[in-house]
């Protein structure tokens, strides 16, 4: 607008006008609000833009009471109560109704229960009776009991038939339900009874002894000292746990005398049959017999394989090679003996390499370790040098039973030739030095 | 009739089984390398656990544990729980291997171990031979026979070793020499009777010298005392 050159003009400012607009001046904008994704909702509670939480209520006072009207009358008014068997009138102020009965029956008298205790006849109590109980302590029993609505600890305390001995409890209780029982089974025979009654009937059976142990019980565990009540935990611990592992108490045991083996377990390896005197006997036998069938069958092999040295080259050379059992079989050995190892005959000893070695060392070894080493390291390295000077290698090519013999031979030879070497140098070192002195002495050697 | 204990050994007795292992290598051919050889791998090899004859083992070797060299093979520890027990590998380099032999549950008996150097170059022969020798790409076999012994085995042990395989070497060799038959066995024994006599000869002799050493000793002490 020219207006404003005008004024420029005036001022002295030079400078062309800004056509380009400035930007308008930053717009406050209302921050969008950004729904709490990125940040917690309670984070976005304290840094957000919020309304304050706390809603101001302006304290006011109370309203005016709202005047209703006419005030509800209330009656004096007096009341029978059916449960009464004397016909007192009482008062008191009621509520006026619309609706107003005239006796309203009274809201509590139903509330007057009765118990039903049993009345009979005179000819009723002919089977009634017992002699412990006379007709007028019994009569006195029922009314009492009518009286204090079968409370019975209430009717002990109060029961005071003159001249009748103590009573406890238990004898009321058993009088009353006896009386009661006979009195139903009296007027309907059981088979005529119903459901209800029968189970009536039931209930009424009154146990006397069992309740008095019952009570008894209860009385001495109420009165438990605390030793007693941990040492009852405690055993029950104990119950729970050998239970919970009988099981596997049994498995362990069963292994255990597998692994025992003297003498074979009967069934599932209890040794409760030999718990007794004729159970001892026996289990000696069967150890007795058992030791006997292992030193009887040594000596058994022990002439048999004196045989198999004179048979066994014959033989060897017979059976083919990589030989099946097939044939071994038929000359097995059928000794009567419980045997718990098959006997094998010569033939079937070479076949599967079975032999008895003077030097038994239990386990798997391989035969090349079996071969003894020499003693220390200055004579080993001696006997080696005897082996390369006998062209021999230290170590067999292949040590079968024969090879390993022959080379322990033969290293108990070197050995043997090794120590006369000794002997003879020792003997030539003292013939050197007796000379010597001969020589010293001068005497011509 | 009670089942043959696992746990109660048979006293007294003893048996055995002829076991053939070791390894057979040859060098690999450049054209035709297998698939996963390293470039500088020269060899392929075979290291192998197996009876006499390739006869089965199986019924009292449960499984065969290899260790190989760690730094350069993994797993280190090859299992092979079936027959036939070997491991074939590429290599460059000669290592020992510790073979462990584990029997089965009825023998009641810890693994047996076993040692054996991994051949790859042959054994003697100038540096020509051996040029030769790798250009042809023979393989070069390194086996050692060993016979298990077991020693006062468990009952179930002693029945299956009674019912299965043998203990026997085949007489005469089949093919390629060195294998292992009664005939070596033999050839051994013979050598080590040489070795016996000659050792025995000597042993008299120095005792024949050591008797007249003794004498003269002797003598030289009587002379002394005079």
């Amino acid at each position: 607008m020219s207006g404003f050159q005008d004024v420029r003009d005036v001022m002295d400012i030079t400078g062309a006008p800004d056509v380009t607009a400035r930007p308008p001046p930053p717009k406050k904008q209302k921050t969008i609000e950004k729904r709490p994704d990125g940040i917690t909702r309670e984070l976005y509670a304290l840094l957000g833009e919020n309304p304050p939480p706390v809603a101001i209520v302006e304290t006011k006072f109370k309203e005016r009471p709202k005047w209703m009207g006419k005030a509800n009358p209330w009656i004096w008014k007096g009341f029978e109560n059916p449960a009464r068997s004397d016909g007192l009138t009482l008062y008191h102020w009621e509520r006026k109704t619309e609706a107003m009965d005239e006796d309203l029956s009274y809201r509590f008298s139903k509330f007057n229960v009765q118990v039903d205790v049993p009345t009979y006849s005179d000819a009723e109590y002919e089977t009634l009776k017992n002699d412990d109980w006379s007709r007028e302590e019994t009569d006195y029993l029922m009314n009492v009991c009518r009286e204090y609505d079968l409370r019975f600890p209430v009717i002990w305390d109060r029961y005071e038939f003159p001249d009748g001995k103590p009573r406890s409890v238990e004898d009321i209780k058993a009088r009353y339900y006896s009386v009661c029982r006979s009195l139903m089974e009296l007027r309907t025979p059981q088979n005529q009874m119903s459901a209800d009654e029968i189970v009536m009937f039931n209930l009424l059976n009154f146990d006397k002894e069992r309740e008095v142990a019952r009570k008894q019980m209860a009385a001495r565990q109420f009165a438990r000292t605390p030793e007693q009540c941990r040492e009852e935990e405690f055993l029950l611990a104990e119950l729970k746990r050998i239970v919970a592992n009988q099981d596997k108490m049994a498995e362990e045991r069963k292994d255990l005398f597998q692994r025992l083996s003297y003498p074979a377990v009967s069934g599932n390896g209890s040794i409760s049959a030999y718990t007794g005197s004729q159970g001892l006997a026996q289990l000696r036998d069967l150890m007795v017999q058992n030791s006997d069938k292992n030193k009887r069958k040594r000596s058994a092999m022990v002439q048999n394989s004196a045989d198999i040295g004179a048979a066994g080259a014959g033989t060897a050379a017979n059976t083919p090679g990589g030989g099946s059992n097939a044939n071994g079989g038929a000359q097995r050995d059928t000794q009567a003996v419980k045997k718990q190892v098959r006997r094998l005959s010569e033939e079937e000893e070479l076949v599967f390499g079975v032999s008895m070695p003077e030097k038994p060392t239990t386990g798997v070894k391989l035969r090349s370790t079996m071969i003894a080493p020499s003693v220390k390291g200055a004579s080993a390295q001696k006997m080696a040098t005897a082996y390369t000077q006998l062209d021999i290698a230290p170590r067999l090519t292949m040590p079968t039973i024969k090879t390993v013999k022959r080379f322990e031979e033969l290293q108990t030879s070197v050995g043997a030739l090794l120590d006369a070497k000794k002997v003879l140098e020792k003997l030539e070192q003292e013939a050197r030095v007796l000379k010597a002195q001969l020589e010293a002495k001068g005497i011509s050697v | 009739m009670v089942s043959a204990s696992q746990t109660k050994r048979v006293k007294g007795y003893s048996v055995y089984r002829p076991i053939v292992y070791g390894n057979e290598a040859h060098p690999l051919p450049p054209d035709k390398r297998p698939t996963g050889a390293a470039a500088d791998h020269t060899h392929q090899w075979t290291i192998s656990v197996k009876g006499i004859n390739d006869t089965d083992i199986s019924y009292f070797i449960k499984k065969v544990q290899f260790k190989l060299h760690a730094e350069s093979y993994t797993p280190a520890i090859r299992t092979i729980e079936t027959a036939p027990f070997q491991v074939t590998e590429t290599g460059w380099g000669e290592f020992e291997i510790a073979i462990k032999l584990y029997f089965h549950p009825e023998s009641n008996e810890k693994p047996l171990q076993l040692f054996h150097y991994l051949k790859l170059h042959p054994y003697i022969g100038t540096e020509a031979e051996l040029e030769a020798h790798r250009l042809q790409g023979k393989s070069v076999t390194s086996y050692s026979y060993d016979e298990v012994v077991f020693n006062e085995p468990t009952e179930a042990m002693f029945e299956v070793l009674t019912n299965k395989g043998t203990a026997r070497v085949p007489p005469r060799a089949r093919g390629a020499k060195g294998e292992f038959v009664e005939e070596t066995e033999r050839m051994e024994l013979d050598k080590l009777g040489a070795g016996l006599r000659k050792v025995k000869e000597q042993t008299d002799l120095i005792k024949q010298k050591a008797l007249a050493k003794e004498k003269e000793v002797a003598e030289l002490r009587r002379r002394l005392e005079e």
